[in-house]
């Protein structure tokens, strides 16, 4: 079974070259081709995959970040890249501190530059876990194969266990589908992982009670919020976010957060921490919290933890999906945004806030940072249909003997 | 869900009739759009027409009546200055074309605003729509040529587009399907309906608060001019005065429907072995892609046959009647836009929360042109206009997250059949499909072509009445 997972480096610039840099990866492609200088159809198997510039601060030079979702190891995405797109490497990270000399660049020295940089991806949601892109794709050809023998024969079937007969029978016969007979079951819940999880929030409410409070009654009311709805963000600011948005089935999101102090940024970490648990053993479902539309997400900490970022590969539009999760589940996005400075002003660590959703909005905008070089696998596919397709497979390849009601689930899936 | 009581509370005489009102008995109506000459001439213009204008005061009865609605391009050259037009949403000040919006709306192709007859590109002498209703053709030909002459004789306006419209007696549109049921009933208006097409006045109204329980973006007077004593304040409290209040932004989009092409499709695909044309058929199908039957009956009340007569009961929802869509499909042009109590698999209560924040009022209207040389028929469609308080969070969002969103529910390749497009670029366009939910197994109609075409487009401010006579002393 594949594991998705996350690579992330933070890399600083030289300072003369943010503009150099800048203008390389706004030449590389959001979405990104086959015929860029950055090509990631060259690793096949990457999910998503990004570079960004993160603007310098008062206190840190401005830096690269890159993420990519990988099927298999950070170290072999890591292999991957340096075998397969040097010279793309060179033509980004010349601009950036420490990296080797023209003359030193080789297999090693480039490797050894990477490795350095690696960061660890304390929050992370992946949609639609334990699959690999390649099962990803295999299975929307399946799907349309499905659809197109339903199409051709489907009106000689007159019951549920007819037409299941019928279409187990063609897919047993035709060697195309020889991959999906492999061994494969759908991500499962944790309940004794998640049994103890739940325990250990018991026994530590208290101290987040007291948490709620002092960060309702000492933080939230020093904070400044931007206080600007979406319809008030300098249009400098939002064009060249516009101009990369809504060109596929799916959008990118990269935001950078500067963090609250003291006690939010222990909250900041336990909420991630929160979130990447479940994530991992609760909603492997394709929905965080209700939002059925995420392919990736994460959290990282950057410039020694006083910045973190947010990174989603989602479907759908910027609103569509900002409003999904306020009608869903605002007080999630409360719980961890709440520390990032000029956050829409929560009521009790989980009121208000988000459900503020214009000034929420306006919020995400100014906190969003341009995706010069955004890379989708399947930029037409969107989150659902890899879900739905996972348990078509499953239920037709990888079952044993359905009942009626597993049947006619099966048959509205195709 | 029952029918429930709507108490007036709002200031019908302040907002313009056409938000509450839909004039079913002013069958005619036209459309002028003007230019704006000469601001203070215009501006008198404006103050003379007000009276032409009607309210929503629903004790009245006019047999014609006008509204006036504007483009940030309009406002700027009435004179209101340039912090105030920056006061409106994104969406308004840039106008219905952008790169961007055209993404989103599907605008491209055999839609793109190069082609349009108004709107687009002609954005920039685009200021005013004069919007006439009235009881018969020869009614309304008569008002119009009076304000044709006032309008002329002013000098200070150009008329740069007529158009007309109208609604039939049967309120079908023009591929014969009843129109303008299942509308959103603003809350406060004083008009009953069912429990829940009674939305928060702040969809549709500015300066109430909307299903969000917030107040919507309204523009704000950044720099006071002309006579700020007409117009109400902030109801958030900063000491502001709110141009939007009892105001609304209308979405105009003039759309050609192939009503041939249309029927010879649906008839294509349901004939029978033999070749000959199966009428039942070919009425199912459309009215499978519709969400409707012809008579407006809802498919998930009436699954098998049209009941026909005039649709009396609209109060159902679908999570009780029809939860997987084998009666009306998911990717049917009425429930995917209008998902009621069954978005997604949430439950009633999460699907009607989430449906109620992407409500439009629809005022649509058939138009029929003369035909062109050698034509049988003249080209036929809809004067597309609707009303909302949010455009992203309504008319786009519907349009691009239901309409065009070829995966919605367990859809795999199915747009909207009736208003969707497919995004630009996506390889799977050209085998998009619509797919009857069915047992023992999905039905599947393909090889569609597009029924409608976009003929021109753009976001207007529909004012309250006392921001119309304040725009004349700007």
């Amino acid at each position: 079974m594949t594991k998705q997972n996350a690579v992330f480096f933070q890399i600083y610039v030289l300072p003369d070259q943010v503009d150099a840099v800048t203008e390389v990866l706004n030449s590389g492609g959001n979405p990104n081709p086959n015929d860029s200088f950055f090509s990631f159809s060259k690793i096949p198997d990457v999910h998503f995959a990004r570079w960004i510039v993160v603007p310098a601060n008062e206190k840190y030079g401005a830096s690269l970040v890159y993420a990519a979702n990988v099927d298999g190891t950070e170290e072999k995405h890591i292999n991957d890249l340096v075998d397969k797109l040097p010279d793309g490497l060179d033509k980004i990270l010349t601009h950036c501190k420490d990296y080797p000399e023209e003359n030193n660049r080789t297999r090693a020295t480039r490797l050894a530059y990477l490795m350095k940089h690696k960061q660890k991806t304390p929050g992370f949601y992946v949609g639609a876990p334990n699959r690999s892109v390649s099962q990803i794709n295999n299975e929307v050809e399946m799907q349309r194969a499905l659809q197109q023998f339903v199409k051709a024969n489907g009106s000689q079937w007159k019951t549920s266990k007819e037409a299941y007969a019928a279409i187990k029978k063609h897919v047993a016969e035709d060697p195309d589908f020889a991959w999906a007979k492999e061994k494969y079951h759908l991500p499962r819940k944790r309940f004794v992982k998640m049994f103890f999880f739940v325990l250990l929030l018991l026994l530590i409410l208290p101290l987040l009670a007291i948490y709620v409070v002092i960060i309702h009654f000492f933080y939230e009311k020093k904070a400044k919020p931007f206080g600007k709805n979406v319809n008030q963000i300098p249009p400098a600011h939002m064009a060249p976010l516009k101009t990369q948005e809504d060109k596929i089935y799916q959008n990118q999101l990269s935001q950078v957060f500067e963090t609250k102090g003291g006690l939010r940024k222990v909250g900041l970490r336990f909420f991630l921490w929160f979130a990447s648990f479940t994530s991992a053993n609760w909603f492997v479902g394709g929905q965080l919290l209700g939002t059925p539309t995420i392919h990736f997400a994460r959290w990282v900490f950057i410039d020694d933890g006083s910045r973190f970022v947010f990174f989603s590969n989602f479907d759908g539009s910027f609103d569509e999906y900002l409003g999904d999760f306020v009608d869903n589940s605002g007080w999630g996005l409360n719980a961890i945004y709440g520390a990032s400075i000029g956050y829409p002003r929560t009521f009790y660590v989980f009121g208000k806030g988000a459900y503020e959703i214009s000034e929420f909005m306006g919020w995400g905008r100014l906190t969003q940072v341009p995706t010069p070089i955004w890379y989708s696998a399947y930029p037409w596919t969107g989150l659902q249909q890899i879900v739905s397709n996972s348990h078509l497979r499953a239920s037709l390849f990888n079952s044993g003997n359905l009942s009626d009601k597993e049947i006619k689930e099966l048959l509205r899936r195709i | 869900m029952a029918i429930v009581d709507n108490p007036k509370t709002l200031d019908l005489d302040d907002i313009q009739g056409m938000i509450i009102r839909g004039y079913g008995k002013l069958y005619q109506t036209a459309y002028f759009l003007l230019k704006v000459k000469d601001a203070a001439g215009a501006k008198k213009w404006i103050k003379d027409t007000l009276p032409k204008v009607d309210s929503a005061d629903l004790t009245t009865h006019p047999e014609e009546t006008l509204h006036l609605a504007f483009t940030s391009v309009g406002l700027a050259a009435l004179g209101l200055e340039k912090e105030n037009i920056m006061a409106f949403p994104v969406p308004f000040r840039e106008g219905m074309v952008t790169e961007d919006r055209s993404r989103i709306l599907g605008d491209y192709a055999e839609n793109a605003p190069e082609n349009w007859r108004w709107g687009g590109d002609h954005k920039k002498d685009l200021h005013i729509v004069l919007i006439f209703h009235s009881k018969t053709d020869e009614a309304l030909d008569t008002f119009m040529a009076a304000e044709r002459a006032i309008i002329e004789s002013s000098g200070a306006l150009e008329i740069t587009t007529e158009m007309k419209g109208h609604l039939r007696e049967d309120n079908k549109e023009p591929f014969g399907f009843h129109d303008g049921i299942s509308q959103p009933v603003v809350k406060g208006s004083g008009r009953s309906g069912p429990d829940n097409d009674i939305v928060e006045t702040g969809e549709f109204l500015l300066g109430y608060k909307n299903e969000h329980d917030q107040y919507p973006f309204s523009p704000l007077l950044e720099k006071n001019q002309g006579n700020i004593s007409l117009l109400s304040n902030d109801p958030e409290g900063s000491e502001k005065k709110d141009l939007g209040k009892n105001g609304s932004f209308m979405v105009y989009r003039q759309i050609e429907q192939h009503v041939d092409k249309f029927w010879s499709y649906m008839e294509d695909k349901t004939k029978n072995e033999d070749g000959t044309i199966n009428e039942d058929a070919k009425v199912k199908l459309a009215s499978k892609c519709i969400g409707r039957w012809p008579s407006g009956a809802s498919l998930a009340l009436f699954p098998d046959k049209d009941p026909g007569g005039n649709p009396s009961n609209d109060d159902f929802g679908y999570a009780e009647h029809d939860p997987d869509g084998l009666k009306c499909p998911f990717g049917s042009h009425l429930r995917r836009n209008n998902p009621r109590d069954a978005f997604r698999w949430y439950n009633p209560k999460q699907s009607l929360k989430i449906s109620r924040r992407h409500r439009i009022i629809r005022r649509g209207r058939n138009y029929q042109l003369p035909p062109k040389n050698g034509e049988e028929k003249g080209e036929e469609g809809l004067h597309f206009i609707c009303f909302n308080t949010n455009l992203q969070l309504q008319f786009e969002f519907i349009q691009h997250a239901w309409s065009n969103n070829n995966q919605l529910r367990n859809l795999s390749n199915d747009i909207d059949i009736i208003i969707g497009v497919p995004a630009e670029g996506d390889p799977n366009a050209e085998n998009g499909q619509f797919t009857i939910q069915a047992e023992p197994t999905n039905q599947f109609i393909d090889s569609w072509e597009r029924f409608v075409t976009i003929k021109g487009g753009e976001y207007f401010f529909f004012p309250s009445m006392s921001v119309l006579n304040y725009l004349t002393t700007i």
